[in-house]
């Protein structure tokens, strides 16, 4: 009896203690940020914001504001936006799940994927501008966000002007919010916004998402764009960045919020490995101007960048604490199986020309002298000195297409001299999925990441059918001429003004890369998936890796520590969610946010083309200014979130 | 250089001395392009413009959609590791494919022409004709408007036409010879006379690729140390024999975009038969390829034939399906074969005629009609002609908004020996859902009749490819079910039935012989009959025939015939008789259902053969 009843007992108090934490706990969270909640901060709560669902809110809105009042809004929205309520992992597997009760044919998962991202019950969840739905009442109930959250409304009911940004209400609440910070010894905070382009950034002199950054650009006295010194046609010198941005520009404004963009060289070899890009990266940020010394950073990465600019945060401190956060834009995160597949292709090359495992000794080679095997390799490019190069009749094609060809031959010639084949072959490598996943496994954790940051990913979903109808065709169905279809003008001669080479390279390799995703979910570049930081992917490994790739991370001696320490057996690491491979507690410094996805391909929502024919060059018509204008909602309602809400965030910046 | 120089002249020495060599015949005939559009105005200039423009867009349409609808995840690398083999996508055979093409270019096309303002003005008609054709007749054509107004567009083609022009004499091979010639269309589908002569012309030079076509069956085409002229000339027989003869795509469009429905447009292809690619053995006979994939893994290896000659032979040898047969609910048919009948006359020009038709008001269905059969002879074609030009006459009276399918040749597709046929065997397909009883006597039917083959022969089938209104690639929402399907027209289709049995018991010949089939003894060799004649019986070859469903009457005028002269025949006869009325009914229901699996089966087989004989 003395037994059962100490034993009773014992229940009974633990019991009552748990309940009173927890009653505790509840009402610490209830209680709402309602005067006090400036100085009282608290922990990170997963259903305090549904950022993916705010962001869809806000993108919907603004591309409603940039219509026309008399057209039809449904178009618009119909080409370029898209919001699901089930997650991208969990989307894929209900993608793959509803096919296979199909069939399992290509076109029963064409069709689901379909039925799940362009469905309109779901879309209509986020067609208004509903913050009921997408942040939790503690949440709106903290005075600042509380007024952000009204201005977003009464902006939202105005009609976008063709004005500057930066002059508008909406943009001067967004500059508030996003500066605001209840540091002691300051009001509020200086913030740069640094616009990272992707593959063959070098090559180009245009920004991404121009319209933000030039309408930047106007606002602090700068000329729309930077000035370019030297175009050789691959390699782009713009004028130097430090005068640019710095004092040569005199501007009344204070720049609080600031948009920054390298150009050309400045973005080092963006088909080369990551680890030159990256000190590219770094060195740019590092050598801003003096008056940026104080600016807090927020990095937006596009495409091939984003893995660069992990690994720069992951190795250099210096540039680390200056770092908000990140931003991808169809961001290659978790690797691309087009890198995969051109690494097949190159090695295939490789080894019918060299014999079989050169490849395998090249990279062993390259990794651990990398200038011996340059030289080496150097003998297979081409014999660019000798070389007479006849380009008449390509020349003449080109000419009549409106290209300037007085420099084909000189640019040919540097492109040839500037092909160095292992840097390549390392840029490819860096890019494929088990090297990132990898890297995620290895670096992605607090030991690297020392202070609080955010991971923001929006992802692209591409359908390779609207290169060639573009859809959403008005309500007469008349629509603008394919862009990949070479059509003819009145007079019989091609119509090369509205042919877009953007879209011819992506068809080109558009098709091999839907041949490769598994649920159809890509944007022309990388897989919807793998653009997504593995914190918030539930998927296992296997859904993304061969055989061949999980074995050898597997027995990777670099990793086997790891898995150790982690206690991952190799069935967890194949078959568990990817995102339980790394503990929790070891990520709690990294903020990963899923910001959904928009329907565009990987170039046409940074870029409004990215290879030019002409001046008379046909555009894509992305809406990029209502997803930047969305964006900088979300990133200062980040900021008012994080400085109320996420614990001694600004003591370690 | 010199080196250089000395092998041009060389080369070009022994081209000519080969030349005089193997010269054949002096040929007349140059492939045309004929191609006919008013081009009076600056109107009619920028209407063809346009239409080049429609046809791009549908064609490329259809291509990249099929292409990224059809290939998600074919490949996906990572499909290796996933625990569940189920999990692989699959892929749809080039039949299905095609027709998702040609539905997605339809559906284009039609969307331009009632939306799509940018692209008008557009021709009224036009057509266009690739086929070879008299060089004498082709002379004696006028040159249209196009011609005497040649635009940019034409500089490139003629160039390309005037190149292989130079090859054509250098080889001495005509059949490279190539014209493009442009005709006022009036002077040409619309004066019967201008047309009844071209379809003469055509006729013969028809007559004479295919008799020369059929000259090239047996001969090598590939063998070791094969000399560059012996090369090229084998590498032309095996591309003349996949080649389409004739060709005529024509189209008429309403000038008012309110009134498209009245418009329409058919394309009409006439293809040699389908041949497969044949070792030669030591003695000089053709001896049958046995593409691996078509025999069940009982075939050569590749390496047998390395050092062997390669020669086309005419048909296909009856194969197996390399995917799971064709289930219908009376039969399963699993081979298939073409002109492999063993009394096949060989050197008949067989051709196969494949059309397709649309009615711009039937905005969601294409025509398809394929026949198999051989070039009709001249009266037949005499008669082709007067058809044409009461279509014709027709066609000007009903202010040209009827529908036309125009067949330029005559295809004789009486002989079942030249159809396309899927063999097969008596076979009830159980259900899950029948009673015991029906199941027993199925077993029991089964049982009884798994000796009996039954051979499908397809002389003409006619499909209608089918959309779905609202549920198409070009539209994003509700993407429930397929936005296509395939459906058999049973009245314009010809197939015809062939059950038989092989047999030595006289009292089975008996009873067979009273159910209607015919019985004749199998001729043995004269060997086995030294050897075999004393061990084995006679065996008997029991055959019967059965024409298509729309056919029946004229078999129940044969059964009740039977019955007046026999009344003995006539129960037998008659169960027989409405036995097989239900069945191939049931067949056809069948292959109504699934029709565009079953053709996507055959297809695939003729694909398979087609990229061996590529490969070889």
């Amino acid at each position: 009896m003395k037994v059962k009843t100490i034993y009773f007992i014992l229940i009974c108090s633990i019991s009552t203690l748990l309940i009173c934490n927890l009653s505790y706990a509840g009402k610490k969270t209830s209680t709402g940020c309602f005067g006090g909640c400036n100085k009282t901060k608290h922990s990170i709560n997963k259903n305090d914001v549904n950022w993916k669902l705010l962001f869809a809110q806000l993108f919907a809105s603004e591309i409603k504001k940039e219509i026309p009042t008399k057209t039809p809004v449904s178009t618009q929205l119909d080409n370029y936006f898209t919001y699901s309520s089930l997650s991208f992992d969990k989307a894929e597997e209900e993608i793959k799940f509803r096919a296979k009760k199909d069939g399992n044919k290509s076109e029963d998962i064409y069709r689901q994927r379909i039925n799940i991202f362009e469905n309109n019950k779901e879309k209509a969840k986020a067609l208004k501008i509903d913050f009921k739905s997408s942040i939790s009442k503690r949440v709106r109930n903290n005075p600042e966000i509380k007024n952000f959250l009204k201005s977003i409304i009464s902006n939202s009911k105005s009609k976008n002007q063709d004005e500057n940004y930066f002059t508008t209400k909406e943009a001067q609440d967004v500059i508030k919010a996003l500066s605001f910070t209840q540091t002691q010894n300051q009001t509020n905070q200086k913030v740069a916004i640094i616009l990272f382009p992707g593959f063959a950034a070098q090559s180009s002199k245009d920004y991404i998402f121009e319209e933000l950054a030039i309408s930047a650009n106007k606002y602090y006295g700068r000329p729309s764009t930077r000035p370019i010194e030297l175009d050789t046609g691959i390699t782009v010198v713009g004028e130097d960045y430090r005068h640019f941005y710095g004092d040569k520009y005199y501007s009344s404004t204070s720049n609080i919020v600031d948009i920054l963009h390298p150009i050309g060289q400045e973005l080092g070899n963006s088909i080369g490995s990551n680890q030159r890009r990256e000190i590219a990266f770094k060195d740019w940020i590092l050598k801003l101007p003096s008056k940026y010394k104080d600016t807090k950073l927020i990095l937006v990465a596009h495409n091939s960048a984003g893995p660069a600019i992990l690994d720069m945060l992951a190795k250099y401190s210096d540039v680390r604490k200056k770092v908000l956060g990140v931003v991808t834009i169809a961001g290659i995160v978790q690797g691309s199986g087009m890198a995969r597949l051109s690494q097949e292709k190159i090695k295939n090359i490789l080894e019918n020309i060299l014999g079989e495992n050169i490849y395998q000794k090249i990279s062993l080679l390259a990794k651990k002298t990398p200038e011996v095997v340059d030289k080496l390799i150097a003998c297979l490019d081409f014999p660019t000195d000798n070389i007479n190069l006849n380009l008449e009749p390509f020349k003449n094609i080109l000419q009549k297409m409106g290209v300037d060809t007085t420099l084909l031959a000189d640019r040919f010639k540097k492109y040839l001299e500037t092909l160095n084949t292992i840097d390549i072959i390392n840029g490819i490598n860096d890019l494929t999925p088990y090297e990132q996943i990898k890297w995620h496994l290895k670096y992605f954790n607090n030991k690297y990441f020392d202070h609080k940051m955010f991971f923001m990913n929006l992802s692209a979903l591409f359908d390779p059918q609207t290169l060639v109808r573009p859809r959403g065709e008005n309500p007469l169905m008349e629509k603008e001429p394919s862009p990949i279809v070479p059509m003819l003008d009145d007079n019989g001669n091609i119509d090369w003004q509205n042919f877009s080479m953007d879209a011819l390279y992506l068809s080109l390799i558009s098709i091999p890369g839907f041949k490769n995703t598994s649920a159809g979910l890509f944007d022309g570049n990388v897989e919807l998936g793998n653009s997504k930081s593995l914190l918030l992917d539930s998927r296992p490994l296997s859904s993304s890796l061969t055989k061949k790739e999980l074995l050898k991370l597997w027995s990777d001696p670099e990793m086997q520590e790891i898995y150790k320490e982690r206690k991952i057996t190799e069935s967890m690491l194949y078959n568990s969610p990817r995102n339980t491979l790394i503990k929790a507690k070891n990520t709690s410094n990294i903020h990963a946010i899923d910001l959904g996805e928009v329907l565009a391909s990987s170039i046409s929502v940074a870029y409004k083309q990215f290879i030019k024919l002409n001046s008379k060059h046909p555009e894509w018509k992305f809406p990029r200014m209502a997803l930047m204008r969305a964006l900088m909602q979300v990133l200062a309602l980040y900021n008012l979130y994080q400085q109320s809400f996420i614990e001694d965030m600004e003591d370690e910046i | 250089m010199k080196i250089f120089k000395l092998l041009f002249v060389i080369t070009t020495y022994f081209i000519f001395v080969q030349n005089s060599i193997f010269a054949s015949e002096e040929k007349q005939l140059s492939n045309a392009c004929i191609y006919g559009i008013n081009f009076a105005t600056e109107e009619d200039k920028k209407s063809l413009y346009h239409l080049c423009n429609l046809l791009s867009l549908g064609s490329v349409d259809g291509i990249i959609t099929n292409n990224s609808v059809n290939s998600i995840g074919l490949s996906d690398p990572s499909h290796d590791c996933t625990a569940d083999e189920d999990s692989a996508v699959n892929g749809i055979g080039p039949y299905l494919q095609a027709m998702k093409i040609l539905s997605q270019f339809d559906w284009q096309i039609m969307r331009a022409l009632r939306y799509d303002s940018k692209l008008r003005p557009l021709p009224q008609s036009a057509f266009v004709l690739f086929s070879p054709l008299p060089v004498q007749y082709l002379d004696s054509l006028p040159d249209g408007d196009l011609v005497k107004n040649k635009p940019g567009l034409l500089t490139l083609t003629d160039t390309l036409n005037k190149l292989s022009n130079i090859v054509a004499m250098i080889t001495n091979d005509s059949d490279l010879k190539n014209t493009i010639k442009n005709v006022n269309e009036s002077e040409l589908l619309l004066d019967s006379q201008k047309m009844d002569l071209l379809l003469k012309n055509l006729y013969q030079s028809v007559k004479d690729r295919l008799t020369k076509i059929n000259s090239n069956y047996g001969t090598f085409v590939k063998e070791k140390d094969l000399f560059f002229r012996k090369l090229y000339f084998s590498l032309k027989t095996l591309v003349t024999a996949y080649t389409p003869l004739a060709t005529l795509g024509s189209v008429y469009i309403p000038k008012k975009q309110k009134s498209v429905d009245d418009g329409w447009a058919n394309l009409v292809s006439y293809l040699p038969p389908l041949s497969e690619l044949v070792k030669i053995d030591k003695e000089g006979n053709l001896e049958t390829l046995g593409i691996p994939i078509l025999t069940n893994g009982n075939s050569n290896s590749d390496s047998n034939f390395d050092d062997s000659k390669y020669a086309l032979k005419k048909g296909i040898k009856r194969t197996s399906f390399t995917s799971l047969p064709i289930v219908t609910t009376v039969a399963t048919f699993n081979d298939i074969s073409y002109l492999d009948y063993p009394d096949v006359d060989l050197s008949k020009k067989h051709i196969i005629e494949a059309k397709i038709s649309k009615d711009f008001k039937d905005k969601d269905n294409i025509n398809i009609h394929l026949s198999f059969g051989k070039l009709a002879d001249d009266q037949n074609q005499q008669n082709q002609q007067q058809q044409q030009q009461q279509q014709q006459q027709q066609q000007q009276q009903l202010n040209q908004n009827d529908v036309k399918s125009p067949s330029l040749l005559n295809v004789d597709t009486s002989d079942y020996r030249d159809s396309l046929v899927v063999h097969g065997f008596v076979k009830l397909l159980i259900k899950d859902n029948e009673n015991w009883f029906v199941k027993k006597i199925k077993n029991k039917i089964n049982q009884k009749f798994s000796s009996f083959q039954v051979d499908a022969h397809i002389h003409k089938l006619n499909l209608k490819l089918n959309r779905n209104a609202n549920n198409n690639y070009g539209q994003n929402q509700n993407q429930d079910q397929n936005p296509f399907k395939l459906k058999f027209e049973l009245l314009n289709s010809q197939i015809s039935y062939t059950v038989k049995t092989i047999t030595s018991n006289p009292k089975e010949i008996k009873f067979l012989s009273v159910l209607g089939f015919k019985c004749n003894k199998i001729p043995q060799s004269q060997s086995q009959s030294q050897s075999q004649s004393q061990s084995k019986p006679e065996e008997f070859l029991c055959t019967q025939d059965f024409a298509t469903f729309k056919e029946f009457k004229n078999f129940e005028y044969h059964i009740i015939k039977k019955w007046i002269y026999n009344i003995s025949v006539y129960g037998t006869g008659l169960i027989t008789y409405l036995v097989m009325k239900k069945s191939f009914p049931l067949i056809e229901k069948d292959i109504d259902r699934d029709i565009s699996e079953h053709i996507n089966k055959i297809v695939n087989e003729v694909v398979n053969l087609k990229s061996s004989v590529k490969k070889k």
